[in-house]
């Protein structure tokens, strides 16, 4: 399984702001060129925060051979990541994108390659990929 | 003069167990649906704005991917609880001179908002229905003392009609219970039980009831942009026995609809001589 993480910003105050039309043509660049990386994508599982179903849905759009959103409440801003790795467990299948907040993301990347949250770091913008053998774990990143 | 496309999100899968409703994401069909009628739509868009609701900013994306447009921001005033006068105002502030706006939201705020536009009577008004996937064109004037708007076309994933988008006189069937299961096998979803199947000859009958909504003849699309449709507006509407031909991908079940006019035979019509074991209520849990 093979699991990528994209970074969304979690809203700052009690407003959920959307994308600015910068923010949607830059991560529209973002995800064509992911898409031309030719990683087979099967699930997109998102956030329900505003800007994160935007992104999902642009990656969606980018990424294409059929409509793979879904909205997970475990990768919500403050939720737990073992909720994240168990629907993970459950549920991933092939190529899953989740995209979520920084901090959660970096606790399931964390934890499934094994080191401490604060080591790991996700770029505004970056997808990273995490390849998920079970035991034992296998971990490469690239950002774009 | 401003051209307003009117859209209304599509069918959104049910809450997660304590979730709140503004969460709940378009059902994969949904998707599907409208993502043909955002490929069918071929017009650049200038501004879309769309109410902050999950279900519809996805709507609006999907829209987004398929259409050229400008700039794409949230209104609140196009959530479910605002008042129809104050999504007026925020659209003309926000829509200013752009020249085409499309706007995604919910039932019942688009219609009551294509009412004020349109200047419809109460009793008009009251039989506008903007289907889930729905998108309505209007064209008025000016914004917001509106005009002589005139609600030119309105799509859904099955067909184009010309003038106002009434209420159908048939009563909604389930139909097609079948190929949704299929397609919930495909998707693997193991969230919700495949939808019970029903008995195929149900399907059939219920297909020849469901054509009108298809084809609007011309003379009688004609009428309906000066005059409303000359159609009957009893609020439980008879089914026709006429034959028709059928059109178009089946209707999706979706979560029931809360209608003003929801005709409680639904499930009354149904043919005769079918070896139904279930009682005839549950014939419209969709």
């Amino acid at each position: 399984m093979r699991v990528y993480l994209v970074r969304s910003a979690t809203a700052e105050g009690a407003v959920d702001s959307a994308l600015s039309a910068k923010g949607r043509r830059r991560f529209r660049r973002i995800a064509r060129a992911f898409a031309r990386l030719g990683e087979p994508v099967d699930q997109i599982w998102t956030s329900p925060a505003l800007r994160a179903i935007q992104i999902a849905e642009l990656l969606n759009a980018a990424t294409l051979a059929h409509d793979m959103v879904d909205v997970a409440l475990e990768l919500r801003p403050g939720g737990s990541p073992e909720a994240v790795l168990e629907r993970l467990a459950y549920e991933g299948k092939g190529g899953v994108v989740l995209v979520g907040h920084k901090r959660q993301l970096a606790e399931v990347a964390a934890r499934i390659v094994g080191l401490s949250a604060e080591s790991v770091y996700l770029k505004k913008g970056a997808i990273a990929r995490l390849d998920v053998r079970g035991l034992p774990l296998a971990e490469e990143s690239q950002e774009q | 003069m401003i051209r307003l496309y009117l859209v209304r999100h599509g069918a959104a899968e049910d809450a997660a167990a304590g979730a709140p409703d503004a969460l709940r994401a378009l059902s994969l069909k949904a998707r599907r649906r409208f993502h043909k009628t955002a490929r069918s739509f071929g017009r650049k868009l200038d501004v879309i704005l769309t109410s902050p609701l999950v279900r519809a900013v996805q709507t609006a994306e999907i829209l987004a991917g398929e259409v050229k447009h400008g700039a794409l921001a949230v209104l609140q005033e196009l959530a479910p609880d605002q008042s129809p006068e104050a999504l007026l105002k925020a659209v003309s502030k926000r829509a200013g001179k752009a020249g085409s706006v499309a706007l995604v939201g919910h039932e019942p705020q688009l219609s009551r908002l294509l009412a004020a536009l349109a200047h419809l009577p109460a009793a008009t008004a009251a039989k506008l229905d903007i289907r889930p996937g729905a998108v309505v064109r209007v064209d008025v004037n000016a914004l917001p003392q509106a005009k002589n708007a005139e609600a030119r076309w309105w799509i859904k994933s099955r067909g184009r009609h010309k003038g106002l988008p009434f209420k159908s006189e048939e009563p909604r069937k389930p139909a097609a219970k079948k190929k949704a299961a299929k397609a919930k096998a495909e998707t693997a979803s193991a969230k919700k039980p495949a939808p019970k199947k029903t008995v195929a000859p149900k399907k059939a009958a219920a297909r020849k009831k469901l054509a009108p909504r298809k084809a609007v003849p011309k003379p009688e699309a004609a009428a309906a942009r000066p005059a409303p449709k000359p159609v009957a507006p009893a609020p439980v509407p008879p089914p026709s026995a006429a034959p028709q031909k059928f059109m178009g991908t089946p209707r999706p079940p979706g979560p029931p609809q809360p209608r003003p006019a929801a005709p409680p035979p639904v499930s009354a019509p149904p043919p005769p001589p079918r070896a139904e074991e279930k009682p005839p209520d549950s014939g419209n849990s969709s």
